[in-house]
């Protein structure tokens, strides 16, 4: 039995991510939340969505151009998705903006944040307008004109742009376009004096400029202009694609080019159709390409509202949240012999990562380690991490770091700080070709008096301190003596010392990682089809393999219960009759990103848990090189079990998949439970508790 | 403060290139520390062209730096590395070796079949310590390697007889290759190739009812992995599971039974021969069930290194592989032992006035036992034929240099003295000759000693006196011939080591020296 052909039971992943994103945007709806919290949110649905057209659209119109015509297994052809896309995306877009107007901006308002229209300003504001544009704008705008001697230019990706048409006589237009770029380097949002009886009272950069745009243009008559933003297509070297045979078939047919093709126009809505039809033509785009924008093109500029304006009032924030550190960890000294006692389980961003800092610091100080393996594959800019493996390097430790250079758009980040540690002994490996590093593993070899350690540390989330307070990850620290030898085992693959060996916990992408979940899936099914129990819940970014989703679909006709917590892309349709009535999704987009990857089985009462750095797509079971690896310590796993519990009874914050394939929020009834701010809650209490206990001892 | 040793054990082999760092303790406790292997096929190359080509060495250098680099990490104080079949019979092994020692510094040690099954060996006593000793229980052991295949016959607390057989699961592939596309039933060609191969084997070892049957190396271990999924715990499966699996592999297409057994697809060409040999072989013996052992040559080196007293069980083990040769060849045991032991006693006394050194008295110990096995084969041209025997005998743990050392000393030990150039036209260098010629010259005399091989001399001592090497005996039979014998070859004893022998032997008390 297989239902890989069936196409009514697979949700295209382009359309599901889109759903995803509308699961955001309901966060910048959820009026409950402080307003800058949820400008926020609109900024994080406007970046997405331009990641989105650079990655996702700009593949499938690869495919396109490239002629592949192959299905997906929704049943959809590259063409298709792309309609698909555009359709979806116009209406969000126009909802988006719909609410930015009439919500936002207004409840902004009522906050006293004044976002001021051009046709607003009064006579002192254009004087000081004038006054700023000529000593702070001017000098670095650079007008580019079109015309017969000089080509259309190079609109980089994701700059806003002002667009001018410019009376000409000699003309057989009697027109001539040209271009001005919106500096970067220059504030998006400049504060004027304040009007009426708001505190705070901002322009746009862009209207500041359109407002003077004729002063670029000396002598001449503008007729028009207007704010237009592009998206192109990413370096086509550090996408992904799914299939390999794919990414070949593309490669092939697509000619050397240095720069991405535009995959979106964003025009401001009412511009003039002449403009419209000129960038079109020019940056070879068609009609459902160009996004017309009711409001302000570019919303990430929200991103910078909270610090912009230094607000003192906590009530338009959230409280900001402390990571607690983990009461086994507490004021301990040595955290090897921590350790030694026991493993040690991390619940960031509820869990502080400055443990995981201090272990490698530690390390890096410590005369008996001989030796520290890092994969590294987002860090932040200025890491303690890369701190202490440098400074180890330079005590003569062996250090080893595997730095992946594939991460999406960090990579001159992440080639500048390679660099560096080069310079002081590290040996650096620059990822696998082919295969991008996503595994997130640390191992530390001591010379103890008795024996070699190895102690470990291994993630669902990167090595990065930054991040590690806005997503949610678990990691684990052990001296495990097999999960040690694993570790030495993959540090040696990955150099290319070794070929990979067998494991004895650890189990990795590509080499057994597919195999092992169709393993423990059968398992199950196994298990159900005896009349057994049998139960599956996986807590995951991501689900798109068709292989997997057919064996969930087979678990759920063999009574096997499957609970899935997915945040993103879910290409899989619960609930249908006779295929997944088991199966039960459900999604929590809440203030920290989802990030943990947990898989539970049920095992005949023999639970198994596993954490893991992959996802269900692909890329990450064929194509990455990604670590599953067992969570044994009773404790651990109890805890484990609470967290998923957690999250399987969260009403506040969860949606659930409806067999249509669309999520709902669940009608609260009973205790309403936030898992996010549960957990939260629940670290605090933890930490409380130990101290409490702490000083009742002393007494 | 810390307590442990650390421990590299590199093995140079013909599919790839392994090492083992271990951590022994002050208990002798031992525990992996890193494993890694790199393929690199020089049995590809030896095989094929009998050389190993310059980008394969370099590879391999490559290869050898980077396992330095682990080494350096534990900062580990002694190693050993060797190199099997693919290294050693490659034409240009010597630049190989040169070329590992100038790029990475490590020494490499060619080895033979006996060396390795040597180290097998001693890795395999300390895997069975805890559950008692094969050798008592008789024991057939199989040694799988990509080159070669060892067997080796333990029964009566000794190794009886060891085979080195050219079906290594790498080079029937070599050998193969061109003919698998010729034939559907590629299983058949490759059983009938290693039938002809092991047929003087199979004569040796059927009749023998050995209840033990111990398979080691190649894809022994995956072997042992399916049997372990199918529940069998310790790596053992009975003859009749064995035979299910065999018969499936034999059966069905390769791909298919493959996929069905989970084995890797980059295995199946050394997959099939592992099984057509095990199957062969356990027939030859009454065994039920076979030990699939993972233990390696790399395991041996550690424990021959690191745990074991090696003279005890080197010594044991080489002189009972050089009785195993003397049965064989219908040796007379009590002479050979005589004058094993007078050769012995002569090679004491004489240490410390000879230069000579403790290992080379093993290489006496075993000429001595091992001079006289060419009789056998032709009486006219006996030591000829003795020496022909040797070399081409394996003797555990001991090198191909020494095995040719031990044929010369066997072979001149019954000829007139050899000059030297005689000896230098055998190929050995200046210490080895003078080695040779010594330890000939002692063997010649012990050897005239027992002369009428009715062990009628009775050693009482022997001592170095002034210019004199005076031996002391006791008979209560007629030594006439004995005597004789001795008075012989002692003119050319004296001129190899300066002194004089002198032999005593009356009846039990009065002994006059003659």
């Amino acid at each position: 039995m297989s239902f890989l052909n069936n196409q009514d039971l697979f949700i295209n992943r382009e359309l599901s991510w889109l759903q995803f994103n509308q699961r955001v945007f309901e966060e910048v709806q959820d009026m409950s939340l402080p307003i800058f919290e949820r400008l926020k949110y609109q900024a994080i649905v406007s970046s997405n969505l331009d990641e989105f057209f650079m990655v996702r659209v700009a593949s499938l119109k690869d495919q396109v151009n490239a002629g592949i015509d192959k299905v997906d297994p929704s049943g959809m052809n590259p063409q298709k998705q792309l309609s698909k896309i555009a359709e979806k995306v116009h209406a969000m877009v126009h909802e988006h903006y719909l609410y930015y107007q009439k919500a936002l901006d207004e409840e902004l308002k009522r906050h006293k944040y004044h976002m001021i229209a051009k046709e607003d300003l009064d006579a002192d504001d254009m004087r000081s307008l004038e006054h700023f544009f000529d000593e702070s704008i001017y000098p670095v705008l650079t007008p580019m004109a079109v015309d017969s001697s000089r080509p259309f230019p190079l609109i980089s990706n994701k700059s806003l742009n002002i667009g001018v048409l410019i009376e000409d006589a000699n003309d057989h237009d009697g027109m001539y376009f040209a271009t001005v770029q919106v500096p970067s380097i220059l504030p998006r949002m400049i504060r004027i004096k304040t009007h009426k009886e708001f505190k705070y009272t901002y322009i746009l950069l862009e209207d500041v400029i359109e407002l003077f745009i004729h002063r670029l243009f000396y002598g001449k008559t503008v007729i028009l202009s207007h704010p237009y933003r592009i998206t192109r297509s990413g370096d086509f070297n550090l996408r992904e694609e799914d299939a390999d045979d794919l990414l070949r078939e593309i490669e092939k047919s697509l000619k050397l080019r240095k720069w991405g093709e535009v995959t979106r126009l964003e025009i401001k809505a009412g511009s003039d159709q002449r403009l419209i039809d000129l960038l079109m033509k020019e940056l070879h785009i068609t009609e459902q390409d160009v996004y017309e924008i009711n409001g302000p093109l570019d919303l990430t500029f929200l991103f910078k509202v909270p610090q912009l304006v230094k607000m003192k009032s906590e009530k338009l924030l959230d409280k900001p949240h402390h990571p607690q550190i983990p009461s086994d960890l507490y004021q301990v000294e040595d955290i090897f012999k921590a350790i030694q006692e026991k493993d040690m389980l991390l619940h960031h961003p509820f869990d502080s990562f400055e443990p995981v800092i201090d272990f490698i610091q530690k390390a890096s100080d410590d005369p008996d380690v001989l030796a520290i393996k890092q994969t590294l594959y987002r860090v932040s800019g200025d890491s303690p991490i890369i701190r202490a493996l440098a400074e180890a390097a330079e005590r003569g430790k062996q250090v080893t770091v595997l730095v992946e250079l594939k991460a999406r758009f960090d990579e001159e980040n992440n080639i500048n700080w390679a660099k560096r540690l080069e310079k002081t002994g590290c040996h650096v490996i620059y990822g696998i070709v082919g295969l991008k590093t996503h595994s997130k593993i640390t191992l530390v070899v001591r010379k103890e008096k008795d024996r070699i350690r190895r102690y470990v540390h291994l993630g669902t989330g990167n090595y990065n301190d930054e991040t590690a307070k806005l997503y949610t990850d678990l990691g684990m620290l052990t001296c495990n003596e097999y999960i040690g030898a694993d570790a030495s085992a993959f540090f040696n693959m990955l150099s290319g010392y070794s070929e990979p060996i067998d494991m004895y916990k650890l189990i990795l992408a590509p080499i057994n990682l597919r195999e092992s979940f169709m393993a423990f899936i059968e398992r199950e099914i196994h298990q159900a089809k005896k009349g057994q129990e049998a139960h599956i819940i996986m807590k995951i970014n991501a689900l798109v393999d068709p292989e997997i989703i057919d064996a969930l679909y087979r678990a759920s006709v063999a009574g096997v219960k499957v609970d899935l917590i997915i945040r993103g892309i879910n290409c899989l349709r619960s609930g249908i009759k006779g295929v997944s009535d088991n199966i039960h999704v459900r999604s929590i987009v809440g203030k920290f990103l989802e990030h943990t990857r947990i898989f539970y089985f049920y095992n005949g009462g023999k639970e198994e848990i596993y954490l893991s750095s992959a996802d269900l797509m692909q890329r990450n079971l064929d194509r990455r090189i990604e670590i599953l690896f067992p969570v044994e310590s009773v404790n651990m796993k109890k805890r484990i079990n609470e967290i998923l519990d957690i999250y399987m009874r969260d009403n506040v914050k969860a949606r659930v998949q409806n067999p249509d394939g669309g999520y709902d929020r669940l009608e609260p009834h009973g205790e309403r439970i936030n898992s996010q701010e549960y957990l939260c809650d629940l670290s605090k209490l933890a930490f409380r508790t130990h101290v409490e206990d702490l000083v009742s001892l002393l007494q | 403060m810390t307590k442990i040793k650390l421990y590299a054990a590199l093995d140079v082999g013909s599919n790839s290139i392994k090492m083992k760092v271990v951590s022994v303790d002050e208990n002798n406790q031992v525990s992996i520390i890193e494993e890694l292997r790199k393929n690199i096929a020089l049995g590809k190359d030896t095989f094929n062209y009998n050389r190993i080509r310059t980008e394969t060495m370099l590879k391999l250098c490559d290869t050898l730096n980077d396992f330095r680099k682990i080494m350096d990490m534990y900062q580990v104080e002694k190693y050993r590395a060797v190199a099997t079949s693919a290294l050693r019979e490659s034409d240009n092994r010597d630049i190989v070796l040169d070329l590992i020692k100038q790029k990475t510094g490590f020494e490499v040690q060619l080895i033979n079949g006996a060396e390795e099954k040597h180290f097998t060996y001693l890795a395999l006593e300390e895997k069975f310590k805890p559950t008692g000793d094969f050798r008592e229980e008789g024991a057939v052991v199989l040694d799988i390697g990509a080159g070669s295949v060892e067997v080796s016959l333990f029964y009566n607390n000794q190794i009886q007889r060891t085979y080195s057989i050219q079906t290594g699961v790498l080079r029937l592939k070599e050998i193969l290759n061109d003919l698998e596309r010729l034939t559907i039933d590629y299983p058949k060609l490759l059983a009938d190739f290693i039938d002809a191969q092991i047929f003087d084997v199979r004569n040796d070892i059927a009749g023998l009812e050995i209840e033990n049957f111990i398979a080691i190396g190649g894809e022994v271990v995956q072997l042992r992995q399916l049997c372990t999924l199918k529940g069998n715990e310790d790596g053992q499966i009975n003859k009749d599971e064995f035979n299910a699996i065999y018969g499936d592999f034999l059966r069905y297409p390769l791909p298919k039974v493959m996929r069905q057994y989970g084995v890797r697809s980059d295995n199946a060409d050394h997959f099939l021969p592992t099984l057509i040999l095990i199957q062969r072989f356990i027939d030859m013996t009454a065994a039920e069930r076979i030990i699939l052992s993972n233990v390696s040559l790399r395991d041996g080196m550690v424990a021959h290194d690191c745990l074991i007293d090696e003279k005890t069980i080197l010594l044991r083990d080489v002189l009972d592989s050089a009785w195993g040769i003397v049965n064989k060849y219908n040796g007379n045991r009590k002479h050979l032992n005589h004058v094993c032991d007078l050769a012995d006693a002569l090679f004491k006394e004489l240490k410390q006035v000879s230069g000579l050194k403790e290992r080379d008295r093993l290489l006496l110990n075993l000429s001595s036992i091992l001079h006289e096995v060419g009789t056998y084969i032709s009486v006219m041209d006996m030591w000829k034929a003795t020496y022909d025997v040797i070399m081409y005998s394996d003797l555990i743990g001991i090198s191909d240099e020494e095995i040719h050392m031990i044929a010369a000393i066997a072979k001149y030990s019954g000829e007139h003295s050899p000059s030297y150039q005689a000896v230098a036209d055998k190929g050995f260098d200046e210490q080895s000759r003078i080695r040779v010629k010594k330890l000939s010259a002692i063997l010649s005399l012990a050897n005239a000693m027992d002369r009428s091989k009715g062990k009628k001399l009775k050693l009482k001592s022997v001592n170095l006196k002034k210019s004199e090497l005076r031996i002391k005996c006791t008979s209560d039979k007629e030594t006439l011939l004995e005597e004789w014998a001795f008075q012989r070859r002692s003119e050319r004893f004296y001129d190899v080591f300066g002194y004089i022998p002198k032999l005593q032997c009356k009846g039990d008390e009065d002994v006059v020296f003659k």
